[in-house]
């Protein structure tokens, strides 16, 4: 009966008037970025960052929260009535969702959407509030030689679960933990790669490389495609059919088990759980033909997936103070800015921010369909907004967020420069979320790289003789060795193009 | 998915992984080229320079791999690539960073807007400058007036 003491103190947290407005805030933001195209949430939550300083720390991170996952219901939106993802999660969402409106079953499809991914959110809820305190007991018994066989999982994570090269990631990877050392050594104060900038002295700012790799590169790319006014479709009804309903619900208690499970792996998340499940139910369905032509269980599957793999990655970031993507980095750095060092202590030390946090998130999901559903055609009049009005705004705000931070114009030039640089990552198929997963860890991992040394005194083999750093190394082994096998690479990439 | 439509080049040997390899061979190179004197110390006691030391021959050895395997099993062919919007993006954020603090954020907004807005595919004049008006405006009103961040407003 923990569990239910626990879920209501946070409800009692989630559910106060101010947390309450914090958490609609977030949703309503989060619904807006993520219809609107040219904007995904982790700029938003970079923008946003600094002004979480000014507010409490639950109804911060309540608010960011709500943007991330508020952006994965306003994506599918998009995705369903115009054909075009909101958000990347929402890429394989477009492929039956757009066929079913299409064919005059647009608001049957939003439907669907949104009822999944209340869903796999109340799931996914539960999952994160069972799993926690286990997961946070057993951290507390971590040394230096565990956490770095844990961010070298979660590095490795990040590698397989990338599209595209191997190889590539891997030196994405390295360059990411390059970058990240970058400013004066904690432990001798050398400066290391400053080139005498003042700004350089702390090292690379985590908001300037999230900026200019995904916000600034983002719109390079989009302006390279001429922009047309996207064709809309009548919404119609809006409750699905009881032979839609009965296809719908096994995909999304399928869906959800997916995106549970994925979410919580390091580098997973919102995006790779949505392309699993919907290759998962391509695979099983007895008619597979279908998919593509407006299968229901090609909308509920990956929505279901992406709401519930947005939720549950956030288990590594309350338990044990590790990001799995880029969007729980930033969480980690809202954290921070609260004076909150994230951790397995954070449980048992501050138990009404961490259970208020979750419990927002089922209330959060809870608004996101009442603003969704009633109030879809206020959303879709936001499309027709053209991007060429929008985008001078989206890099003046990137400008001030990034100025605001440190009152720096030097960082807001070196995001330019990240910018430009994510933009040739993209022409060169390397894929920048491994690169930043890198740069979190790479202070962290030298970190804890010495101190294990220092421990074991020089020995290396200290990774191995800890029996949780070991296993920990085992299931990056595992992982790594799983993608260089030709045949399952071949199914990998075969998963991602059915996506 | 396919990655963004990429097509195979007429030129098979410059292809994406032959660049992308030699970025990071260049990073890689770079890092041991300013980092050659940070001090090594010993596994026991690493030095400064230790970890960026191994991470840059990493990055030179694999950029290198990447490069051979570019040329001789081949890679994606390169995109169009467009400057114009590289550019001009860039450039906006700079004509801010520079503007900021000596003549105030109307001013550097009005001038981001405006660089930046040349670089959309769709530029007229009359609209960028009603633009760039209403969004200097916005910006005064949300973060110095709303969020009260410390930045001068005017030259003066």
């Amino acid at each position: 009966m923990e569990l239910l003491e626990n879920l209501a103190l946070g409800f009692a947290v989630a559910l106060t008037p101010q947390n309450l407005l914090f958490c609609l805030i977030g949703a309503l933001v989060g619904t807006l970025i993520g219809v609107l195209p040219g904007i995904g949430p982790l700029a938003t939550l970079a923008m946003l960052l600094p002004t979480t300083f000014y507010l409490p720390p639950v109804a911060a991170l309540i608010m960011l929260a709500g943007i991330y996952y508020g952006a994965q219901y306003g994506g599918s939106t998009t995705a369903i009535l115009v054909n075009m993802p909101g958000e990347s999660s929402s890429v394989v969402t477009c492929l039956d969702g757009y066929q079913m409106a299409r064919q005059g079953r647009a608001g049957s499809a939003l439907a669907i959407a949104a009822l999944a991914s209340l869903f796999a959110g109340t799931v996914a809820t539960l999952v994160i509030a069972v799993a926690s305190p286990p997961l946070s007991r057993l951290a507390l018994k971590f040394l230096a030689p565990e956490y770095f066989s844990l961010m070298m999982l979660g590095l490795i994570g990040s590698v397989v679960l990338a599209r595209g090269s191997l190889l590539k990631a891997i030196a994405m990877v390295l360059l990411g933990l390059l970058l990240g050392l970058v400013g004066a050594d904690v432990n001798s104060g050398w400066e290391r790669y400053t080139f005498g900038l003042a700004t350089l002295g702390d090292g690379i700012g985590f908001v300037v490389v999230a900026m200019g790799l995904f916000g600034i590169a983002e719109i390079l790319i989009n302006l390279e495609s001429a922009e047309g006014p996207p064709a809309s479709v009548a919404i119609g009804r809006l409750m699905p059919t009881r032979a839609e309903m009965k296809l719908a619900w096994p995909a999304t208690l399928r869906g959800t088990a997916i995106g549970s499970v994925l979410g919580v792996l390091p580098g997973g998340g919102a995006l790779l759980s949505s392309f699993a499940a919907y290759a998962f139910e391509k695979r099983i369905s007895r008619t597979p033909e279908r998919f593509g032509a407006g299968a229901v269980e090609g909308v509920a599957a990956p929505e279901s997936a992406n709401n519930a793999g947005a939720q549950t990655s956030f288990i590594p970031l309350l338990t044990l103070g590790i990001p799995s993507n880029p969007i729980m980095a930033l969480m980690i750095g809202a954290m921070m800015i609260q004076g909150i060092t994230p951790g397995p202590q954070v449980m048992g030390e501050q138990p009404a921010l961490f259970w208020g946090i979750i419990a927002s998130m089922w209330v959060g999901n809870l608004m996101l369909v009442i603003i969704n559903l009633p109030m879809i055609g206020i959303w879709v009049k936001l499309l027709e907004v053209p991007y060429r009005l929008l985008y001078p705004a989206i890099v003046l705000l990137c400008a001030v967020g990034v100025y605001s931070l440190n009152n720096s114009t030097q960082e807001v030039a070196l995001t330019a420069l990240f910018g430009a640089l994510g933009y040739v990552f993209h022409k060169l198929g390397c894929e920048p979320a491994p690169l930043i997963l890198g740069f979190i860890l790479g202070p962290l991992m030298e970190e804890n790289l010495r101190r294990a040394l220092v421990i074991s005194r020089g020995d290396p083999l200290v990774f191995l003789q800890r029996p949780i750093s070991l296993s920990l190394l085992l299931v990056a082994g595992l992982l790594l060795l799983l993608v260089v096998l030709p045949q399952l690479r071949k199914t990998r990439a075969q998963a991602f193009r059915e996506g | 998915m396919s990655r963004n439509g990429a097509t195979m080049n007429a030129h098979p040997r410059v292809n994406q992984d032959v660049l992308a390899g030699l970025l990071f061979a260049a990073f890689g190179a770079a890092g041991l080229w300013f980092g050659w004197n940070y001090p090594l110390g010993s596994v026991l006691r690493m030095g400064p320079g230790y970890v960026p030391m191994a991470l840059s021959w990493g990055l030179v050895a694999l950029g290198g791999v990447i490069v051979l395997r570019g040329i001789f099993a081949g890679g994606a062919g390169l995109e169009r690539w467009r400057a114009r919007p590289l550019a001009l993006v860039c450039a906006a954020l700079i004509a801010f960073a520079v503007l900021l603090e000596s003549t105030g954020l109307v001013a550097a907004s009005v001038a981001l807007v405006l660089v930046s807005a040349l670089a959309g595919p769709q530029w007229r004049w009359r609209e960028a400058a009603m633009l760039a008006v209403g969004l200097a405006i916005a910006a005064v009103a949300l973060f110095v007036y709303g969020l009260r961040l410390p930045m001068p407003v005017w030259p003066f």
